[in-house]
């Protein structure tokens, strides 16, 4: 049983990883980017695959020298397992427990297999050491002060194609994280060319700002918005069909 | 025809407390030139978010881009609301349009 259940989670961690590829390739022809969290998720796949596939042989190794209990693991042994049968799935993790999991590969029970390699040309430190950088990404929450720098602006354009370009320069400073779930730029974008469309599609487009778009800020307290600036939600994810 | 959105959210505090969505919190989609539509709340949400919980909420939402094709897949929170009133889809679509 224990195998079907090893090849299982295997199966599944390995689809995480393929699916990163496929969506990799298919970003790379669409001139899209890969979001962070799809990066980390990619990464920690590896620590989470080779401590699956591995436990057994680290136990071993560890309980080769344990010298002083008979009868049962050591403490040290009974954390590692702890830890190893409750890593969180690749596809469900959130990222703050994937941060908590590289540390623990950097400096903590799982450090002892940090030189070990899975499938690419990186140990699992280096592999956690890169979830780290790519955390950085994660963490640069925009503050919603930054939402008056959105200023109507004129520019000319020649050609619907370069709406798309220019929108994406004349909106840049509006606060977005697509990693934290908030933001509004493409919503601006995507009005401000519905707006351009009715008054005429001519050379000169005008980026407007949000009151002439005709939205207003949210500012009641306990909205999501604010929940999340005040760090006290996460949004795992807003889908809508 | 009726949209909802589905927001999974996970309270990261040791105490309960009340989320709100007010009537056109929009809701945009994530990439730029898909074309698809975003959306705003059809009417006010309150719920509660228990301590330390991860939960979901269903709510119903409109479409603000008339021109765009239908909405679908991954969505942001955004930090503003539609600035008027609306009762349906045709009176928001009426709305999201240059003031003359």
């Amino acid at each position: 049983m224990l195998w079907i259940y090893t090849y299982s989670l295997r199966h599944i961690a390995l689809g995480v990883i393929r699916k990163f590829q496929r969506n990799k390739n298919k970003k790379n022809n669409n001139k899209m980017n890969i979001t962070i969290s799809e990066k980390i998720r990619f990464y920690y796949s590896f620590i989470y695959l080779w401590h699956k596939e591995n436990e057994l042989l680290t136990v071993e190794i560890m309980e080769s020298n344990n010298m002083s209990e008979i009868g049962g693991y050591s403490d040290r042994t009974k954390e590692y397992l702890n830890i190893v049968q409750n890593l969180p799935h690749p596809s469900r993790a959130e990222l703050e427990e994937i941060y908590e999991v590289a540390l623990l590969v950097r400096s903590g029970i799982l450090e002892r297999n940090y030189s070990e390699k899975y499938l690419i040309d990186l140990c699992l430190g280096e592999v956690a050491w890169k979830i780290f950088e790519l955390k950085k990404g994660v963490d640069i929450l925009p503050k919603k002060h930054d939402i008056i720098k959105v200023k109507s602006k004129e520019k000319n354009i020649y050609h619907a194609e370069e709406y798309w370009h220019e929108a994406d320069k004349a909106y840049q400073d509006f606060p977005s994280n697509n990693e934290r779930n908030i933001g509004g730029r493409i919503a601006l974008i995507d009005t401000n060319w519905e707006f351009q469309k009715e008054s005429g599609l001519n050379e000169r487009v005008l980026f407007r700002d949000l009151e002439e778009l005709n939205f207003v800020e949210v500012t009641e307290t306990n909205t999501l918005n604010r929940l999340i600036e005040d760090d006290l939600i996460s949004i795992i994810s807003i889908n809508t069909k | 025809m009726g949209w909802t959105t589905e927001i999974t959210l996970k309270n990261k505090t040791n105490r309960d407390f009340e989320c709100k969505i007010p009537k056109g919190q929009v809701f945009e989609n994530k990439q730029i030139g898909s074309g698809k539509q975003n959306v705003a709340a059809a009417r006010e949400y309150v719920f509660n978010v228990p301590a330390n919980l991860t939960i979901s909420v269903e709510i119903e939402v409109l479409c603000i881009n008339e021109h765009l094709s239908s909405p679908s897949g991954s969505y942001n929170v955004t930090y503003f609301k539609v600035d008027k009133d609306f009762n349906n889809q045709r009176e928001l679509w009426s709305i999201m349009k240059p003031q003359k």
